[in-house]
């Protein structure tokens, strides 16, 4: 059996760590915005924030002055280098974020009994994966600081889905099946928080979509897949 | 340069490793950038390094050197412990500049090196025009190396034993002296020419004083082994004066507020400081406060992180002062896992808003299992990107989580050169 988790919004309620990097960087960078002002919310993006075609909207076609600003601070004209760096920067402040915050407030933004239902899981030989557009290093040091790191098998986030050419094949692109398979793993269930997105996904990955976000209890979701079985 | 402040510096090992393939090639980016021939900045051709970082001449041109008192005290020193003498070279960092590698006692190491400072701040007054320029540069390399060491060994025993009121004069002379000598130092490898620099007998008396102090002291803390051991540190990371000088360079050129205190990392880091200053004293810039930081703890017996940025501050310097600072730059020979950048930065006080990182030397991707051993981790690469970071380190491939070393026991290549070098010719003098 082989289980796949979305990230964002789905085993996390990461939003508030992608909030505060980025204002965080906007503060940095001395840019004397609202960070709803630059990256405006998106309702089909949901938990997740990051996305270039936003950054570039945000950053480097809204208003010059922020451009020049940011292109000044990186010391990069390039449009592309530059969102790179933009990412990488957030990237930074967004790990820095959940490895500095206490313990028990980075517990409360986790999948409610999300870390049983692993070992519930892994008990029945599951093979447990994450499937994100968000960074593998933000994932990983989530799930580091939650101690649940290593009760997955793999986690294939932005990084992996960006292929040679450095184009991002982000969902619902089935771009991931082919990293699945390269890797030698399989998914028979996708758990994702986005009805259209995560669905369409799943389906064209060949895979069952289940929803579920990081409000429902996941030891009642896996009993219902255990029990399927 | 960028603030590190709201950055992690150190990613935990378990992090690395799930996201190795990511973190190596984020590595790989920054060494790609870093500078790979070793140069020093002098167009002064009969400047020459050796590969441990020592000025050598050529056998052959020892014949053709001025003789005056500096070429007699090195070259014709009877003892053989000033330089080597290879086959085709005389490299001039003998057994005495590593005094802390000799198999003796402390109080022999402290006699031995307030002999030779004596000796050698005498011979500074007797340089000519017509003197050696690379016999120069090789003196003011022992004068710093010992002046440092020594400035080491009193914090030791400062923080052991407290401070005391008479010992202030003489540590500010001593920190008076390192400045002068890194100044002609600096410049004199820029310029490829001898400075002017006298006036030294009057630091004598501070020394004497200084040496005074370590005699007592180190009667004092005979008892605490692991202070004893540490005391004359055997080599200092990154000594090698190309390197240092590039160091200063970059580091100089990068804009600092008045308000800003330099920070050496002890003990590959202690010369770092004041070789900033140096050069931004060279350019024309108002030199900054300094202090040194030791984050080991040898007063409890052990080598455990210190608590509180009052146990880790050179012990001259009280907390008070630090409420003076807005800005610090840290400064180290390498950084590897960031534990000890990230230490550091977490017991600076609230007031101090930009923390500036510069590192001589950084390698990563050929450290995975000295990352990923448990409780180690790997430096944030942005940080590095933040900071200034210059030449590849000197350390080897690890093999395995249970060793630093490589699978011949070596750590750090210029180290064991050196080491190898010393044992081939002092066998039976070294630890």
């Amino acid at each position: 059996m082989n289980i796949v988790f979305d990230f964002d919004g789905t085993i996390a309620k990461s939003t508030p760590y992608h909030r505060v990097a980025w204002t965080l960087l906007l503060k940095t960078m001395g840019l004397d915005y609202e960070l709803d002002q630059l990256l405006p919310y998106e309702g089909s993006l949901k938990e997740r924030f990051d996305s270039y075609r936003r950054i570039k909207a945000g950053f480097l076609y809204k208003d010059t002055r922020i451009k020049e600003r940011v292109s000044s601070y990186f010391q990069i004209q390039d449009e592309d280098h530059l969102v790179r760096k933009i990412m990488d920067f957030k990237e930074s402040l967004t790990v820095s974020g959940i490895l500095k915050e206490s313990l028990p407030d980075t517990l409360n933004n986790l999948g409610i009994n999300l870390i049983p239902s692993l070992h519930y899981l892994k008990t029945h030989k599951a093979e447990l994966g994450i499937i994100s557009s968000t960074r593998e290093t933000i994932i990983s040091s989530f799930l580091y600081k939650c101690d649940a790191l290593d009760l997955f098998d793999f986690i294939i986030g932005e990084e992996s889905l960006t292929n040679s050419d450095g184009i991002l094949l982000d969902k619902p692109d089935p771009y991931a099946k082919t990293i699945l398979n390269n890797r030698k793993k399989a998914m028979d269930y996708y758990i994702g928080d986005n009805h259209t997105i995560d669905l369409e996904f799943a389906n064209a990955c060949g895979a069952n979509f289940i929803y579920a976000d990081y409000k429902a209890d996941f030891l009642v979701l896996v009993e219902k897949i255990i029990s399927q079985l | 340069m960028r603030n590190i402040k709201g950055h992690k510096v150190n990613i935990p090992s378990l992090v690395i490793e799930k996201c190795w393939g990511i973190y190596s090639q984020k590595y790989e980016g920054i060494e790609n950038n870093l500078i790979d021939k070793i140069e020093l900045p002098t167009k002064n051709s009969s400047i020459n390094l050796h590969k441990t970082g020592a000025f050598q001449i050529p056998i052959s041109q020892l014949n053709k050197l001025f003789k005056d008192p500096l070429a007699t005290y090195l070259i014709s020193d009877n003892t053989n412990r000033l330089v080597i003498k290879l086959k085709t070279k005389v490299v001039l960092r003998g057994i005495d500049y590593y005094v802390g590698m000799q198999a003796i006692s402390n109080e022999e190491k402290s006699k031995i090196i307030f002999l030779r400072l004596f000796d050698m701040v005498e011979i500074l007054d007797k340089v000519t025009p017509e003197s050696d320029i690379t016999l120069y540069l090789a003196l003011l390399d022992y004068i710093r190396n010992y002046l440092l060491v020594i400035l080491y060994a009193i914090h030791q025993c400062v923080r052991e034993l407290g401070l005391t009121k008479e010992l202030k004069k003489p540590y500010n002379a001593l920190l008076e002296l390192i400045n002068l000598i890194e100044q002609a130092y600096l410049n004199s490898l820029l310029s490829g020419t001898k400075g002017n620099i006298r006036a030294h007998p009057e630091f004598i008396p501070w020394l004497l004083a200084l040496e005074k102090y370590l005699e007592k002291s180190l009667l004092l803390v005979k008892g605490n082994k692991k202070l004893a051991v540490d005391m004359f540190r055997r080599i200092r990371e990154c000594n090698n004066p190309a390197k240092i000088f590039q160091f200063a360079q970059s580091l100089s050129s990068v804009y600092l507020p008045r308000n800003s205190l330099l920070i050496g990392i002890e003990y590959g880091g202690i010369e770092l400081p004041f070789a900033v200053n140096a050069f931004r004293k060279m350019i024309g810039k108002s030199t900054l406060d300094v202090i040194t930081i030791n984050l080991s703890s040898y007063s409890i017996g052990s080598n455990k992180y210190v608590d509180t940025i009052e146990d880790a501050i050179s012990p001259f310097v009280s907390i008070k002062e630090l409420k003076d600072y807005d800005t610090v730059v840290i400064m180290d020979d390498s950084v590897t896992t960031g534990r000890t950048i990230e230490y550091l930065v977490n017991l600076l006080p609230p007031n101090i808003k930009s923390v500036f990182l510069g590192v001589v030397s950084f390698t990563n991707t050929n450290r995975y299992h000295h990352l990923t051993r448990f409780g180690h981790g790997g430096v944030n690469p942005l940080v590095i990107q933040n900071g200034i970071a210059l030449y590849k380190s000197n350390f080897t491939q690890t093999y395995s989580r249970e060793s630093y070393t490589n699978k011949r026991g070596v750590f750090d290549k210029e180290k064991n050169q050196i080491i190898k070098m010393l044992k081939h010719v002092y066998s039976n003098l070294l630890i």
